[in-house]
């Protein structure tokens, strides 16, 4: 059975460039905003979740992280931040919020691949 | 100076005037000198001062030179004027006048040249001692040397002084002339530059005190002739009272001859001729001014016979008879007469025979004695008489005293016909009695003139003495009346010019001359303090108008640095060189809310801990001598040489700097300084998230592009997802072009803020007729529904910049109603309070927004569509707003989500004037 990943990131390209590259080895979920994103982490349970910072729906990628952490049930999946947001606060605000790692836009796909599977295998 | 105030104030030029000008100085220098000889003293032409000197000089210089003839006019008349007075206006005395006139407008002439030649313009003010001592002396004694000497030689040329008298009349004429110049010089300039500085103030501090000082001269001068001459009219009356006593003696002697002889004849009647010539000899020796002595009996016409033969035997001639003349004044037998009174015995005899016989009694004045002597036991004396017996002319008098016979036998004198004898008589040599008289008393230069003031018509002339050349002085004459026998003589006494002229009035000469050299002193020293005075004033209103600029300056400079530290929107704070707080700036009790009550005094430590603990922590003040390690500092880069603060109430930025009195000079030690920056660091902070927004909204694509790419090159896909790819690609490459584009235009606009628009008169309709054919209406979306207006309606804006806001109105109107629907467009036009607007309104009926998607529709990048599936950049709503408010215009925007929205440009109805429509 293949390890579950969540998308949250509202512009399609993105979903369908991430989902190509991880879908033949993952099983790949999408969401395009932060609360449809974090019911879908509740209900699907995933291993890895790729969280994009700047999302519409009033709810942003670190929030969602947070809320993430916050619940023990969710605490112990991977999460990568993907984000136009590239400066540096951004990137220590999600390492303190615990990102395990942080992708700035525009990304290479390959990296994220080496990077998802260093995290899950 | 170049405005000429004459005696009249200001003139314009013209002959008229410089005659009048001319006029003006000849009466006044004619006024004056008529004054300066006023003070002359006879005999003389010459006065203590001649105060038309110093005027004439005067009115050179301020006239510069234009008005001699004026001076020699005055002149000219002015000794005219004496000689006529004097009743010698003659050509002798008239070609004198002329010289004398040419003489003083000479003098004049080079003291004005001397003057102008030292002085230069010295002249105007007469401050400095130099200018007072050279003006004076060039003009007053130096050039007064002239006049002096051409009237002297005049005078003695014309015989009027004699060669002694020339030094005196030349020094007489000379100090009255310089001290005339002296004097009248100044006051005359003070006169004439009344309205000048000093001359001005001289008017009270000079002009004044001398006039009185001069009028005390005047009036000393005035008293000591007057009492000067009283004394000469007392020496005078003096003389001439001693002349008439000795008159009065010498005749008294003769009287006691006269009686003695009357005697003889009552006691010896019947003497003889030798007796009788005996008896008289010694008496006509010793008073030689006695020319004969006689009897002369009185005969009445019964006892001329008797008497004729009694005469002719006592005389020893062979006949004797009464004489008279006759109409031609022969001798002749005297007609028969009730009496004869014939001179009988006489002596001396020799000369005197003619006259023996001769009835004195025929003669109408000599009877007239006799019947005063008939009456009277006293002298008689006839009127002056000419004498018979001499050869020459020669006035004499008789002088008569009765003889009776009963004075023998009674012892007293029964006056009257009865026992009347005879007459005693004396031919008296009037001149020579005269001389004898006053032989010892005769004072040079004194004339007198003895009459018989009972005698009428001029035949009563006695005596005039005979040095009498020129006419005595009237003034001086004197006169008394003496009692000679029983007539008065009338003695009259003058001196004459010589006497006056030696008998000067030296000593009002004297106190004249002294007394108006002090007042020239006076007028020098009045002069010389008035000058030092003038020039100290000068000085002080130099250096007062001076201080008034610096002061003048110095206030300016106060308000205008006042004006910067109070209206400056900056704060400061100032402090002494004990580092306490001294001053701080309205503007930095604004800013930072402490007032100066609380700050004023602090010390360094003080005021930071104040100011700190107004900051919030993130940005607090990190105390004075922090911000001067950071201008310490401020040549390292990159380190600006301020601290930025934010205070906790007002949540104000601002911006602090300190600059630190290294020169130690001066009462302020170190000034902060207060800058708001709470709009810049706003904008600051705006500009941060901008860039972070764009670079978000760049990345985003971005991603997408490089993300497929990659995966395009590192794996190989099948054609239809090969080129889905590449769509995916070219898609965003497009979104990225269009937002740079956007960012570009967006840039542009606010760079520009206006600057760059055209703006002109645009018909709303014809703008739609413009825009409609060029927009690319979306595949399969109809044309949008256009509504005009019932009438044309016209805006002032930029034709291009306002196309493409409606552009970018009607764009966003296709892509935000995916779902189709009709797209509007209409011109509407509304009254907004008293202004009509008039706005293009872009209708659709698409996914509208909700209110909260609709306040941040403006807001770059914004976009309200989540889904992505709607290109855009959020950027084109910004460019419209801006646009359109450059314009003076509004974007008003109404939506409902789900239903539609509707966006309005509003735009100020623009009325063209009737010329304008075209």
């Amino acid at each position: 059975m293949n390890k579950k990943i969540l998308i949250i990131d509202d512009h399609a390209d993105i979903r369908r460039l991430i989902k190509m590259v991880l879908g033949s080895q993952f099983e790949v979920f999408e969401a395009v905003d932060g609360p449809t994103g974090l019911a879908k982490v509740r209900s699907l349970q995933p291993s890895l979740v790729l969280l994009d910072v700047m999302m519409p729906g009033g709810m942003d990628g670190f929030q969602v992280l947070e809320a993430i952490k916050a619940d023990p049930v969710l605490s112990e999946i991977r999460i990568i931040m993907l984000t136009a947001r590239g400066q540096q606060q951004d990137y220590e605000m999600g390492k303190a919020f615990g990102a395990d790692e942080y992708f700035i836009k525009p990304f290479s796909p390959l990296r994220l691949l080496d990077a998802v599977q260093e995290l899950l295998l | 100076m170049s405005r000429r105030i004459l005696l009249f104030g200001e003139q314009p030029q013209g002959t008229l005037i410089a005659v009048r000008d001319v006029v003006a100085t000849a009466i006044i220098y004619l006024a004056l000198g008529a004054l300066g000889i006023s003070f002359a003293i006879a005999p003389g032409y010459a006065s203590p001062i001649f105060p038309a000197a110093g005027f004439a000089v005067a009115i050179l210089l301020h006239s510069n030179n234009r008005v001699w003839s004026g001076i020699w006019l005055g002149s000219l008349a002015l000794n005219l004027s004496i000689t006529w007075l004097r009743g010698d206006l003659n050509w002798t005395s008239g070609l004198m006048a002329v010289g004398i006139a040419c003489g003083s407008t000479t003098q004049a002439l080079a003291g004005w040249w001397l003057v102008v030649r030292k002085l230069e313009n010295g002249w105007r003010t007469l401050e400095a001692e130099r200018d007072i001592f050279y003006c004076l002396t060039l003009a007053g004694p130096l050039a007064g040397i002239i006049s002096a000497s051409v009237g002297v030689t005049m005078l003695y040329a014309a015989n009027v002084i004699p060669a002694q008298e020339i030094l005196y009349a030349w020094l007489n004429w000379w100090s009255g002339d310089t001290l005339g110049i002296v004097v009248l010089l100044p006051i005359s300039l003070a006169l004439l530059y009344r309205r000048d500085s000093p001359w001005f103030s001289r008017l009270t501090t000079m002009v004044l005190p001398m006039l009185l000082a001069l009028n005390v001269v005047g009036g000393v001068f005035y008293a000591v002739a007057q009492w000067e001459c009283s004394q000469q009219k007392a020496v005078i009356q003096a003389h001439g009272e001693t002349l008439a006593d000795l008159l009065k003696q010498r005749f008294i002697a003769h009287q006691e001859v006269l009686a003695s002889l009357q005697r003889l004849i009552e006691v010896v009647p019947g003497m003889s001729y030798p007796q009788f010539e005996y008896f008289t000899r010694i008496s006509l020796h010793d008073n030689p001014d006695i020319f004969a002595l006689s009897f002369n009996p009185y005969v009445p016409q019964a006892q001329r016979e008797a008497l004729e033969r009694l005469m002719a035997e006592k005389t020893g001639m062979t006949t004797f008879e009464i004489k008279e003349r006759d109409s031609q004044s022969r001798l002749i037998r005297a007609a028969d007469r009730a009496y004869y009174v014939p001179v009988g015995y006489i002596s001396p005899l020799e000369g005197s025979r003619p006259a023996v016989g001769y009835n004195i009694n025929s003669d109408p004045i000599r009877r007239d004695a006799i019947q005063r002597a008939m009456r009277s036991d006293k002298p008689a004396i006839t009127a002056p008489i000419k004498l018979v017996q001499e050869n020459r002319q020669r006035v004499g008098v008789l002088l008569l005293l009765a003889a009776s016979d009963n004075a023998a036998t009674h012892g007293d004198r029964d006056v009257g016909n009865a026992g009347l004898m005879g007459f005693a008589v004396g031919v008296i040599k009037v001149d020579e009695m005269i001389d004898i008289a006053t032989r010892n008393n005769r004072v040079a230069g004194l004339v007198f003139q003895v009459d018989d003031t009972q005698v009428s018509s001029g035949s009563g002339l006695l005596y005039r003495s005979e040095d009498t050349p020129s006419s005595p002085d009237g003034n001086y004459a004197w006169q008394t009346q003496v009692a000679i026998a029983d007539r008065f003589w009338t003695l009259k006494l003058a001196p004459t010019a010589d006497y006056l002229g030696r008998n000067q009035h030296v000593i009002a000469l004297l106190v004249g001359t002294w007394g108006l050299m002090l007042a020239a002193l006076l007028q020098v020293l009045l002069l010389l303090t008035t000058g030092r005075t003038s020039i100290f004033q000068g000085k002080v209103h130099e250096q007062t108008a001076e201080l008034q600029v610096k002061s003048d300056i110095l206030q300016d400079r106060n308000e205008q640095l006042s004006a910067l530290f109070t209206l400056s929107p900056d704060g400061f704070v100032s402090f002494d060189r004990h580092q306490c707080v001294k001053y701080a700036s309205p503007a930095f009790s604004q800013l930072v809310g402490l007032t100066n009550t609380q700050v004023i005094g602090l010390d360094e430590t003080a005021f930071t801990h104040l100011l700190t603990n107004l900051c919030i922590p993130s940005a607090r003040f990190r105390g004075i001598d922090a911000l001067h390690d950071l201008t310490a500092n401020e040549s390292v880069a990159g380190k600006a040489p301020w601290d930025l603060i934010e205070l906790a109430d007002n949540g104000k930025v601002l911006q602090v700097a300190s600059r630190r009195n290294k020169t130690g000079i001066g009462t302020v030690s170190q000034i902060l300084y207060f800058h708001d920056m709470t709009r810049e660091s706003e904008i600051d902070r705006m500009k941060s998230e901008f860039l972070s927004t764009a670079a978000h909204e760049l990345r985003t694509p971005m991603a997408s592009i490089y993300g497929f790419a990659e995966l395009l090159l590192s794996q190989t896909f099948d054609e239809e997802t090969q080129n889905e790819l590449l769509g995916i690609i070219h898609r965003q490459s497009e979104v990225m072009i269009r937002i740079i584009n956007e960012l570009l235009d967006l840039a542009r606009i606010e760079a520009r803020r206006g600057k760059d628009f055209v703006y002109e008169t645009l018909a709303l309709e014809e703008l739609l007729d413009q825009l409609l054919p060029d927009f690319k209406i979306p595949e399969g979306r109809e044309a949008p529904v256009i509504i005009r207006a019932t009438q044309p309606l016209f805006i002032d804006a930029d034709r291009n910049k306002t196309l493409q806001a409606v552009v970018n109105l009607l764009s966003n109107a296709y892509k935000y109603s995916p779902g189709g629907g009709e797209v509007s467009i209409a011109i509407l036009q509304e009254e907004d309070g008293n202004k009509t607007r008039v706005g293009i309104a872009v209708r659709d009926h698409g996914i509208g927004m909700t209110p909260e998607q609709r306040a941040q529709a403006t807001e770059r990048f914004y976009r309200a569509d989540d889904s992505g599936t709607i290109l855009g950049t959020g950027l084109g709503l910004s460019i419209v707003k801006e646009i359109v408010e450059l314009q003076g215009g509004e974007l008003s925007i109404a939506s409902e989500f789900g239903v539609g929205t509707t966006m309005t440009l509003w735009f100020p109805l623009f009325e063209p004037s009737s010329e304008g429509v075209n």
